[in-house]
C-alpha cells in the first residue's frame, strides 16, 4: 500500500503494529518458558513467567490507549478500519495467551517434582504444536499471509485431538492410582490452558482473513473443504443480512 | 502543558462587537512549536478570538477589547506596539485563497522586497526556501513567472503559506485554510501544518473538528464566546471534561 499523505497517520499505524509485534514475542516466549519449566519441573523459572506478566499487561493498555488515539484522530476507514479493529481484538487475545502462560506456570509451581506425570501426556507435545501456532499467526499478521493464517486455523484440529486424549489419559491415571489425583488435576488445567493457547492462536489467524478482505470467518468449522471458496457465500450472507 | 513556556498568553480578554460581547473573558497560553486549534459551532468567537492575535479586529471600528494578549511576553496591546511589526512576526492565512494577481514569484518576493531586500539571488534563495517549506516547490518551480491566480485552489492556499512563510514569522495563525479544499488538497495542507510545527507555533480555526484531531497538538472549544474547554487534542477527543465539548465533538449539538 501507498503511504497516507498525512505521515503522521502511517507512524502511529506503524506503532501500533510495532507493539502488537512485541507484544506477540513476549506472550510467545511467556508460552515457551512456562512448557520449559513443566517439562523440568522448575519452579524458579515458572515463577519468572508469573512476574513478567505485567509487563504484557502494561502493553497491552498502551496499545488499546493507541488504537482510541488513531480512531479519535483520523477516522480510519477501509483497510486502515480493519487494521485497528483487528489490532485491537488481537491484542486482546495475546493478552491472554500471556495469561494461559501464567495459569500454566501456576499449575508447575504447585506440582513441584509431581509434574513428571507430564511425560505420560501429549502435554508438551500439544505445547510445542501451540507455541508454534502463536508465531504462526503473529507472522500471519504482521505479512498479511492468508495462506499461513489458514495453515494455523487446520492445525487448530490437531491440537484438539491431543487434547481430547490427554484429557483421557489423565482421567484414566487418575482412577488407576488415586495418589495421582492431585498432579493429574493440575495437569489438567494445563491441559485446558495449552489448548486454549491454539484456540486464541487460531482467533489471531482468524483476524488476518478479515484484514485481508473483510470476511468475517470466526465461527467456522476449518475441516469443510467448502471453506477455500467460502468468501462468496459469506458475502451472500451479508447482503441478507442487510 | 505545564512544562512549557507559553508563546502566547490570553488573560481576561473580553471583545465586543458595539454593544454585542464576542468573547467572554478568554484567558488561553499557546504553546510554541505546536499545533493548536480552535474549534466550535458558527458565531462561537475562534476567529474572532485568533484575530485578536495579530490585532486584526484594530481593522472593525466598532470593536473594543479589554484584558491581556502578550507574544514572548510582550502585552501586544500596549500603545507603543508597532502593529505592522507584530504582523510581520505573524503570518496569516485565511479560508479563501488570496494570492495577489501577480506571478507565483512575486507573490513570493512581495514581502521581502518590502522589507527592503533588492538583492535578486537573495530573493530568489527566499523564494524557492518559501515554496519549500510550504510543499509546493515541485509543483511550480518551472512556472514561477506563471500567474499565480492560474494555480488549483489547493495549490494557490500553499503559495499563500509559502508568502507567509517568506517575511520569516514565528507564528502562523489559519482561519479555515482548507475548508474551501478537496480532500487531497486538504490532506496536503494538513501534513505541511504538521511539518511546519517543527519551526513555527501554528494556531488554526476549523470548523472540521476531524480536521482538528488530525493536526493539532492543543484543542479549544469555544461556544456563545466561551472557551469552555482547552486541553491536549488526544484528551479533547476521547474524554473530554466538560459535558458541552463531550456534545459538540460527537455531533449531539452545536
Amino acid at each position: 500500500m501507498n503511504e497516507h499523505i498525512l505521515k503522521r497517520f502511517d507512524e502511529r499505524l506503524d506503532k501500533l503494529i510495532g507493539r502488537l509485534d512485541r507484544m506477540g514475542a513476549m506472550a510467545r516466549e511467556q508460552v515457551g518458558t512456562a512448557l520449559l519449566a513443566l517439562a523440568e519441573s522448575n519452579s524458579a523459572s515458572a515463577l519468572q513467567v508469573i512476574e513478567r506478566d505485567a509487563k504484557l499487561d502494561k502493553l497491552d493498555i498502551k496499545i488499546d490507549k493507541l488504537g482510541m488515539a488513531i480512531v479519535a484522530a483520523h477516522q480510519p476507514v477501509a483497510m486502515d478500519l480493519r487494521l485497528i479493529m483487528a489490532g485491537l481484538s488481537i491484542n486482546r487475545m495475546i493478552e491472554r495467551i500471556g495469561d494461559c502462560a501464567v495459569n500454566i506456570a501456576e499449575r508447575v509451581t504447585l506440582l513441584g517434582n509431581d509434574a513428571q506425570v507430564v511425560h505420560r501426556t501429549r502435554i508438551l507435545e500439544m505445547g510445542a504444536v501451540a507455541e508454534r501456532m502463536v508465531v504462526d499467526a503473529m507472522q500471519a499478521f504482521l505479512h498479511l499471509d492468508v495462506e499461513r493464517a489458514r495453515a494455523v486455523c487446520l492445525t487448530d484440529d490437531s491440537v484438539d485431538e491431543m487434547d481430547s486424549e490427554n484429557f483421557r489419559v489423565l482421567t484414566a491415571l487418575m482412577s488407576s492410582e488415586p495418589a495421582r489425583i492431585e498432579p493429574c488435576s493440575h495437569l489438567l488445567l494445563v491441559n485446558r490452558n495449552v489448548e486454549r493457547i491454539a484456540d486464541l492462536s487460531t482467533g489471531i489467524a482468524e483476524e488476518v482473513f478479515f484484514l485481508a478482505n473483510a470476511t468475517i470467518v470466526r465461527h467456522r468449522k476449518w475441516t469443510d473443504p467448502t471453506v477455500e471458496s467460502s468468501t462468496e457465500s459469506a458475502k451472500l450472507e451479508e447482503a441478507k443480512e442487510e | 502543558m505545564k512544562d512549557l513556556t507559553p508563546k502566547i498568553i490570553t488573560r481576561n480578554l473580553d471583545l465586543f462587537y458595539g454593544k454585542k460581547q464576542a468573547l467572554k473573558d478568554i484567558s488561553l497560553d499557546i504553546y510554541p512549536n505546536k499545533v493548536t486549534a480552535f474549534i466550535g459551532p458558527s458565531g462561537c468567537g475562534k476567529s474572532t478570538f485568533l484575530r485578536t492575535l495579530n490585532r486584526m479586529n484594530d481593522l472593525i471600528d466598532s470593536a473594543t477589547i479589554t484584558g491581556e494578549v502578550t507574544i514572548d511576553g510582550l502585552n501586544i496591546y500596549d500603545k507603543n506596539i508597532d502593529v505592522v511589526q507584530l504582523r510581520k512576526r505573524i503570518g496569516m492565512v485565511f479560508q479563501k485563497s488570496n494570492p495577489f494577481p501577480k506571478s507565483i514569484y512575486e507573490n513570493i518576493a512581495y514581502g521581502p522586497r518590502v522589507n527592503g531586500i533588492r538583492d535578486k539571488a537573495k530573493l530568489d534563495e527566499i523564494v524557492e526556501e518559501s515554496l519549500k517549506s510550504a510543499a509546493i516547490w515541485d509543483e511550480v518551480k518551472d512556472r514561477l513567472k506563471d500567474s499565480a491566480l492560474g494555480l488549483s485552489g489547493g495549490q494557490q492556499q500553499r503559495v499563500c503559506i509559502a508568502r507567509c512563510l517568506a517575511v520569516n514569522p514565528d507564528i502562523l495563525l489559519m482561519d479555515e485554510p482548507a475548508s474551501a479544499l478537496d480532500p487531497i488538497s486538504t490532506a496536503k495542507i494538513e501534513e505541511l501544518v504538521f511539518e511546519l510545527k517543527d519551526n513555527y507555533t501554528i494556531v488554526i480555526v476549523t470548523h472540521n473538528m476531524q480536521q482538528a484531531a488530525r493536526v493539532s497538538d492543543y484543542t479549544a472549544f469555544f461556544y456563545l464566546g466561551e472557551l469552555i474547554e482547552y486541553d491536549k487534542t488526544r484528551t479533547v477527543f476521547t474524554n473530554p471534561s466538560k459535558k458541552q465539548t463531550e456534545e459538540y465533538v460527537t455531533g449531539r449539538f452545536g
